[in-house]
């Protein structure tokens, strides 16, 4: 009996294989910042050019004479990421290269807090740049400070206990959502896919794109290695974290259904939620609801305007 | 170094070009990830090992020979097995919970029934010489894996043709003539020499075997049926159940009265009423505790319901009613279930005063077999449990050892003794015990973790549902003894291979090879390796593999 | 060309003859004008380049940074607060050793606000690792944007062109603005030895263990020193193709002077009719300039200072707590002079925060030089506390 078959594929993720992200980095052991990395570039290949701010990544990297991708990184200062990648996208238009591709790198410092002045900028002006922000919701480079990514209760070393962050995490894709960025989304390392096709469709977009990318981080989040990507996973799942993305700063799509386990099963997982009180696990429970309950009304709201009318091109175009 | 470089080697500004790979991160490690196929429940519990799992990868590839023939690497008769199998395999299948078990037998079956380059090479001749006696499933396993061993094989059976209760006992509605045939045909090919109509104890002495072979295996096989011990037993319409099987399923059409009470809540009582059934007879099976305690195979008692045959549950016979010569029902008590006795299901117990009549002209009884030992000493039927008997050079296969009752079993304890029996004819010393016949598989799989459903990375599965699998209707079962389950085509076949979850065993499904933070995962030729330079341990591959092929262990330096 | 244009104005058409390919700049009074132009020149395509209007002048560096580590030939301007916003990247980008070029209008840092000039927000950033030109006039802002790209791009440090506030960047001279073929010839595109580059993927800017960190310093050092002789190459190439020479520092009637007035920017124009006016008098003075202040002219400044009775250095800034910075500059070169030889040195901080420096404040400075009757350090021209004025008094 001879039989007759389609390629069997057992893959449980279609991503490419091929790697711009090389062993030997200096991440530490379960790091999520090097796994969004890794498929960030599997998602952009060779045909980049990566602007990292002081970050986890600055040090990652490698020292002098090492490196650990296979496409050019400008080290940037810590609050230049969106305008340096600017400048080199400046440049490469003016020598004809609009095929390369300029991604700024940057943690949720430089993105939230530090760099964010820079970031607002450069959206606002519509730089065409695609811009990622790998967020461990703390200063993780320099030993676990609060940032204003990190999450209402959470532990630091400026947030130590009984004194945790009081202020619930800033929301930075709705603030450049904002902006009418042309593209804005969340992604996760837990779902690879959905963060190489949401870059790979950045890619294809010309202007501003930002993703929002969680990530897990073993040192600072006090959690098991081993669970950087278990709990990314979660962080989606328990809803605390939404995919999305947003278009124009009004078309919502609402990338993944979470099952919406409850939070507790993904706070439990990290150290730094451990001495969580009651009212503080009943906010976030409450958040996650009311959250959910916004992004839903947006996703309807932005389902019944129409894109909002496109700028004209002006003047001297280079 | 720093005395040999020079200022001007270095370039203006530190611009960083050499690969990181240069730095070896893996000395940062305590624990590493190591790829280590773990033993999946269907092989776990399958009487006879088979390796499931890979053959079922295998043919998720569309390999569907060298699936066949690694099914038949130690079982002699899959297309047999994938019919008449109880298939234990599919109970703890993992797959139940995200749409319902694989049917693990429609694929053995399939398997089995492939044509082609199936069989596995017998190793160089041995130069020993072994006696099988008994074609039965345990006997045709034992023969079977000697051969391939590299021994000369001879198998002595008292029956016209080898088969043993898969010829005499299992009606052609589930396993058709040719299929048995065929397998038994298969083993003869490799070069298993039969010896018909010659019985032990009677044609043939025991010791006699032992001084012509270098040893000799017993898997006789319980054919003597047991007695209902009742008043009006020894009417001549109180039928034995194996025996009027073996006469039915020979061609043989006694006449046989209209309405039969079959007693018993086994295979053979199944068996007896679905063939009654087919020749025109109104069975009814009597049995004293209820459906869930029955030893049938479930779905055989399925399909019996299904044909329209009734069940007389928790009613336990006390003598059979003759008048005027002729059977005129089967007098019961009724039941009912009290403490679980030894074999863990629920005692029957009688309720007083509860007498009633089945109305009937004739009884068959199928409660059970033992071993017929006719002309053989006591001691050749007692097992150690290295399944050697007490006689030098002879060990034993099959119910003798463990009255398992089931075909399955009975290949598993034919690859045992195999096993066994090739050790002592190589020198080699008995071992304490006959070794679990999942080792003998002999894939690297560590039987010692098994993969539960906890185990699993369930995020990577969604359910998909168990395929339908084709039956004849009712209707046309009646008056014929036609396959009733519909084997699988190829795509389905693999369709269902493609469900499997391959607990335990990797099928290159890159999830650890994606998820690596360290890129420390290199694809090779069938699988994956780690870069044990660059691995820095965080265990993310072990968390996340769907199917809990890779374990962490600790580095040894 | 000849035209009657604004300093500011020198500056646009510099960058606009050099063709920078990417600019960034935020404005800042009294630099605003400058990117107005340059804003115009990119509007009505007399310039091919990518003005990106950023958000701060931090981000206008950042912008720059960025650009020429992809190699683009890229401009900024600002003044006062806005490079003191810059200073992290002033020093990031002499670090990546990009060829930059930076007008800074000179003007001083607030509180109070001050919009006018002093020298104090460009000498704040002396020790970067870039290269500072002093301007005196618009075409010599304009030909120091050209020279400085081509220096700049030898050397791969960045140069901060300076010009007075208000003296110089509003003020309208004639300039005469060289045709482009003549730039072209001086300047040929940009070609750096390491950029961003997909063909050869490197990192800049990665982790420097100590063991490496020294060495490229080093390098910026000894760039710094190859270039004051580029300098002068340029500078030589460039009179040979417009006829008009600049040197690393400029003198004016030096031949026989035994007082020398020492300062930079636009009061050494003053400083020459004060010393006209002198000699008329009788009295041997001369100025010199320090037109290139980084890399420092310390040969240049010993050689044409050795043997003067005095130098008088005019400073429009202060490092507070020990004198102005040119006077403590022209000290550290004097010091290499034998005893006999090295001048009575005496620093005058003047015209901070845009104070008139006129021709009356220098040839009243310049007298009381020559009568000996100035001290080794003061403040000219401004109020003195009671027991300076009561010691003033008794003195005479």
């Amino acid at each position: 009996m001879s039989v007759e078959l389609a390629a069997y594929d057992p893959k449980n993720l279609h991503l490419p294989e091929e790697d711009w992200l090389r062993s030997g980095h200096l991440a530490c052991p379960g790091c999520g910042a090097a796994l969004g990395m890794r498929l960030a570039l599997k998602a952009l290949g060779p045909k980049t050019i990566v602007v990292i701010p002081a970050c986890c990544w600055a040090v990652i990297n490698g020292p002098y004479p090492f490196h650990a991708l296979g496409v050019p990184v400008l080290q940037v200062a810590f609050e230049t990421a969106a305008v340096s990648a600017a400048g080199i996208r400046a440049a490469l238009h003016m020598q004809g290269r609009d095929d390369v591709a300029v991604l700024a790198w940057a943690g949720d410092g430089g993105t939230f807090d530090i760099g964010f002045q820079s970031l607002s900028g450069a959206v606002e002006r519509n730089e065409d740049i695609i811009y990622v922000c790998y967020d461990n919701e703390a200063y993780m480079n320099t030993g676990i400070q609060r940032s204003s990514a990190t999450p209402l209760g959470a532990w630091t070393t400026t947030t130590p206990e009984p004194n945790t962050k009081p202020e619930p995490k800033k929301n930075m894709v709705e603030i450049l959502a904002e902006h009418r960025i042309p593209y804005a989304a969340t992604a996760s390392i837990a779902f690879p896919e959905d963060f190489v096709r949401k870059l790979q469709k950045a890619r294809s977009i010309t202007g501003t794109k930002f993703i929002h990318l969680w990530i897990s981080c073993p040192a600072g989040h006090k959690s098991e290695e081993r669970l950087s990507v278990h709990i990314a996973r979660l962080a989606v799942e328990t809803g605390v974290f939404p995919l999305y993305e947003v278009e124009h700063g009004t078309r919502y799509t609402i990338n993944h259904e979470p099952k919406f386990v409850d939070v507790s099963e993904y706070l439990a997982l990290q150290g730094r939620f451990r001495h969580l009180t009651a009212e503080q696990l009943d906010f976030i429970r409450q958040s996650i609801q009311w959250e959910w309950q916004r992004l839903r009304a947006k996703a309807a709201m932005g389902e019944q305007l129409p894109p909002p009318p496109a700028p004209p091109r002006s003047g001297m175009v280079v | 170094m720093a005395t040999e470089l020079r200022l001007d080697d270095l370039a203006y500004v530190p611009f960083s070009e050499r690969p990181t790979t240069a730095i070896k991160t893996g000395t940062w490690k305590y624990v590493e990830p190591v790829y280590q196929n773990a033993l999946p429940p269907c092989s776990a519990t399958c009487p006879a090992g088979n390796d499931i799992s890979y053959a079922l990868l295998l043919l998720a590839k569309g390999q569907a020979l060298d699936a066949a023939r690694w099914w038949r690497r130690k079982n002699p008769i899959p297309a047999t097995l994938g019919r008449v199998c109880p298939h234990p395999c599919e109970q703890p299948c993992n797959r139940e919970l995200l749409g319902g078990a694989i049917a693990v037998h429609m694929v053995e079956r399939f398997l089995g029934d492939l044509e082609g380059e199936v069989l596995p090479r017998p190793a160089a001749a041995t130069g020993k010489n072994v006696a099988v006696v008994g074609a039965g499933p345990a006997g045709l396993a034992a023969a079977y894996n000697l051969r391939l061993a590299g021994h000369e094989v001879h198998v002595y059976d008292d029956k016209d043709a080898p088969g043993g209760y898969l010829r005499t006992g299992i009606p052609e509605y589930r396993l058709p003539r040719n299929v048995l045939d065929r397998e038994v045909g298969m083993i003869a090919s490799l070069g298993v020499v039969f010896h018909q109509r010659l019985r032990i104890g009677r044609d043939i002495a025991l010791n006699d075997l032992r001084d012509q072979h270098d040893a000799v295996v017993l898997a006789l096989g319980f054919h003597k049926s047991r007695a209902l011990r009742i008043p009006g037993e020894d009417h001549p319409n109180v039928y034995n159940g194996v025996k009027l099987l073996e006469r039915l399923l020979a061609g043989e059409r006694p006449p046989l009265p209209h309405r039969m009470a079959v007693v018993g809540g086994g295979n053979t009582a199944m068996d007896v009423a679905r063939s009654l059934l087919r020749i025109g007879v109104e069975p009814v099976v009597v049995y004293r505790r209820t459906r869930a305690e029955m030893p049938a195979i479930a779905s055989e008692v399925e399909d019996a319901m299904a044909e329209g045959i009734p069940f007389e549950f928790l009613a336990a016979p006390v003598r059979v009613l003759v008048e005027g010569g002729r059977i005129t029902g089967l007098e019961c008590q009724r039941m009912a279930l009290g403490e679980p006795d030894a074999s863990g299901r629920r005692r029957p117990v009688p309720v007083p005063g509860s007498e009633f009549v089945i109305p009937c002209a004739g009884v068959v009884t199928a409660l059970g077999e033992e071993v017929d030992l006719d002309g053989l000493p006591e001691q050749a039927a007692k097992a150690d449990p290295r399944q050697a008997a007490p006689i030098p050079g002879v060990f034993l296969a099959g119910d003798m050892v463990d009255g398992a009752g089931t075909v399955t079993a009975a290949v598993g304890s034919g690859i045992r003794v195999a096993a066994v029996v090739h050790g002592y004819l190589t020198g080699e010393p008995l071992p304490a015990e006959a070794p679990r016949v999942q080792e003998l598989w002999a894939r690297d799989v560590a039987l010692d973790r098994k993969v539960e459903f906890a185990k699993l990375n369930t995020a990577y599965f969604q359910p998909v549902p168990r395929p339908h699998i084709a039956h004849l209707s009712p209707g046309e079962r009646r008056s014929n003894f036609a396959e009733v389950v519909q084997g699988w085509g190829p795509e389905q076949a693999i369709l269902e291979a493609r469900r499997c979850l391959a607990c335990g065993t990797c099928n290159e499904c890159f999830t650890c090879f994606y998820f690596c933070p360290d890129v420390a995962i290199h694809r090779v030729d069938g699988g994956f390796v780690v870069d044990r330079e660059h691995c820095k341990g965080c265990g993310i591959c072990v968390q996340e593999c769907p199917r809990h092929a890779l374990i962490l262990r600790e580095v040894t330096r | 060309m000849k035209a009657v244009i604004k300093g500011n104005s020198a500056v646009a058409h510099g960058v606009r003859l050099a063709k920078a390919q990417v600019i960034a700049a935020y404005p800042i009074t009294p630099q605003t004008s400058i990117i107005e132009d340059l804003a115009a020149f990119v509007a009505k395509g007399e310039l091919a380049a990518t003005f990106v209007k950023v958000e701060s002048e931090h981000s206008a560096l950042a912008a720059c940074i960025g650009a020429a580590s992809a190699g683009a030939r890229v401009f900024t301007a600002t003044s006062a607060q806005g490079l003191a916003l810059m200073h992290e990247l002033i020093h990031w980008a002499a670090g990546a050793r990009l060829p930059i070029v930076l007008a800074d209008v000179n003007r001083a840092m607030a509180p109070g606000w001050s919009i006018w000039t002093d020298q104090n927000d460009t000498l704040s950033q002396r020790d970067t690792g870039w290269m500072q030109v002093y301007c005196a006039s618009s075409q010599e802002v304009l030909d120091s944007v050209v020279q400085a790209y081509k220096v700049s791009e030898k050397v791969l440090l960045p140069t901060m062109i300076v010009l007075d506030a208000f003296f110089l960047s509003h003020t309208h001279e004639v300039v005469d603005i060289p045709d482009q073929g003549v730039v072209d010839r001086f300047l040929p595109p940009l070609e750096l030895p390491l950029k961003l580059d997909v063909e050869r993927p490197g990192a800049f800017g990665n982790l420097v263990f100590p063991d490496r960190y020294m060495e490229f310093r080093y390098k910026i050092e000894l760039a710094q020193r190859e270039a004051l002789e580029v300098w002068k190459d340029v500078a030589e190439e460039w009179s040979q193709l417009t006829g008009r020479s600049y040197g690393l520092v400029e003198g004016y009637r030096l031949e026989d002077a035994d007082t020398v007035l020492l300062t930079a920017g636009t009061p050494a124009s003053t400083a020459r009719v004060a010393v006209d006016e002198l000699r008329r008098e009788g009295v041997p003075c001369g100025v010199l300039r320090l037109r290139v202040f980084r890399p420092f002219p310390a040969p240049e400044l010993a050689r044409l200072l050795a043997g003067r009775r005095r130098v008088v250095v005019l400073d429009r800034n202060c490092s507070y707590g020990h004198h102005g910075i040119f006077h403590q500059e022209a000290k550290s070169a004097l010091y290499a002079l034998p005893e006999r030889r090295r001048p009575e040195l005496l620093g005058v901080i003047a015209g901070l925060g845009g104070r008139d420096i006129t021709v009356g404040d220098l040839v009243a400075i310049l007298r009381k030089a020559a009568r000996e009757e100035l001290p080794e350090v003061s403040w000219w021209n401004v109020l003195q506390p009671q027991e300076e004025l009561e010691a003033a008094v008794a003195s005479k």
